[in-house]
């Protein structure tokens, strides 16, 4: 009986109600693995030994959440990150756009609902910049999207029993998507809440979408149902760099047309997921060492 | 105190200001040696994350040369390398990087004074602002 342990850092639970929408398949999985760290199904507190694949859901934000990392690592054969936060920082990352002191003000103090805030400091940990996983420890494998599918997570979990490594998407979600390519430039700016047209890709009607530079294995869901692709699934292998890149595909595109946009007013969009493991993130934490 | 020795990328599209740099050693002009020059097919080539990663990489400053405006072999990719550098100075100034680290020039095929002065005058520049902040230290 092989063990399976999802370790829970800084996250929501997104990932696990993932995990657990592998729903009756997930019956024939538990007949070869024991699952035995889970803090919504398995009551069990501390991590056991000699676990065969660890599966890590969220990314780091506080220093506990590197000693629970590390104690997981030394723990597991193989380690893998299910989900964006536990691969490239996800939405909480956006947070390093901010100074860790301004940003800890503002949620304890300033906030307008708070009256005489105190920045909790007695028993917890610190708090630190938010950082994906492999910044700490060595990953084996990697799960993206908010949440990954279940199918996916299952697929991985069966071929990494079995001792293989599973192959990894090196498409884009436009190679998925039925709507492209663009045939034209688009004209101006839309928004979500303006109803796209049918059948035409959502790029050259005007909408931000990250298609062009997001790993593909979603089947392109979003931009089926009309909504552009927020870009969930990280960097495509060739982008490296979310927001660069489609900054470099939308001046390409719309730069006669289209004035609005910039990266420094855009860039929780292009960077939605991505940001705490993207160049900028890079140059920030290097002048933070330089200040010390 | 050793002299500071600025380390500069720069991007040359092979219309125009490649051509004119390749010409420079029989011309008997020189540029500063500091200058480590990236041929490009057209400054539309290159794109934020080349220049990203020259400033995380360790460079002090980065030059794109594009040729003259209506003058591009490509119809308008000095336009949009325009865009691109105008954009990212935006944000080097949040990083922390000076945005007078990065400037695109636009030279005609044929301007081997212009294009020389324009180098000699960013790392003027540079070696005023000094080493990029950002730059780990050795050792």
């Amino acid at each position: 009986m092989k063990k399976i342990a999802i370790i829970s850092l800084m996250s929501d639970g997104g990932c696990h109600i993932a995990f657990l929408d592998i729903h009756e398949e997930l019956l024939q999985l538990l007949n070869q693995v024991d699952l035995v760290h889970s803090y919504m199904t398995v009551d069990r507190k501390d991590i056991p030994y000699n676990i065969d694949i660890a599966l890590i859901e969220g990314g780091v934000r506080t220093t506990h959440d590197i000693e629970l990392l590390k104690e997981a690592r030394s723990k597991a054969k193989i380690l893998v990150a299910m989900g964006s936060c536990a691969c490239f920082g996800g939405i909480p990352g956006l947070s390093n756009l901010y100074d860790l002191t301004s940003s800890l003000n503002y949620v304890y103090r300033e906030t307008p609902t708070t009256i005489k805030g105190v920045i909790p400091h007695e028993n917890v940990p610190n708090v630190i910049r938010v950082a994906p996983i492999s910044r700490y420890v060595k990953v084996d494998f990697q799960i993206p999207g908010c949440p990954p599918e279940s199918k996916e997570i299952k697929d991985a979990l069966v071929s990494l029993l079995k001792g293989e490594i599973p192959p990894q998407p090196t498409k884009t979600v436009c190679d998925e998507c039925k709507l492209g390519p663009p045939k034209k430039k688009p004209k101006r700016l839309r928004r979500i809440y303006e109803p796209p047209e049918p059948n035409t890709c959502l790029l050259e009607q005007g909408y931000f979408c990250m298609g062009s530079v997001t790993r593909a294995g979603c089947g392109a869901k979003c931009p089926h149902a009309g909504i552009p692709c927020d870009g969930c699934r990280g960097p495509a292998p060739k982008a490296l760099d979310q927001g660069a890149s489609i900054l470099n595909a939308l001046i390409t595109l719309a730069y006669e047309n289209i004035k609005e946009f910039s990266l420094k007013r855009h860039s929780a969009y292009f960077y939605r997921y991505s940001f705490a493991s993207s160049i900028i993130e890079d140059l920030i934490r290097k002048r933070l060492v330089e200040k010390k | 105190m050793k002299e500071f020795k600025p380390t500069i990328i720069a991007f040359l599209c092979r219309w125009s200001a490649y051509g004119v740099a390749d010409v420079a050693g029989i011309s008997k002009t020189s540029y500063p040696s500091n200058i480590r020059i990236i041929k490009v097919p057209c400054s539309g080539r290159v794109s934020p994350l080349h220049i990203l990663q020259a400033f995380n990489n360790g460079a002090d400053g980065v030059l794109i040369f594009g040729c003259l405006e209506g003058g591009c072999h490509y119809i308008d990719g000095n336009l949009r390398a325009i865009h691109r550098v105008k954009q990212l100075k935006e944000i080097l100034n949040i990083m922390g990087l000076n945005s007078d680290r990065l400037e695109m020039y636009l030279v005609g095929s044929c301007n081997l004074n212009k294009l020389v002065n324009y180098m000699k005058e960013f790392t003027e520049r540079i070696r005023k602002l000094g080493p990029n902040p950002l730059k780990l230290k050795e050792g």
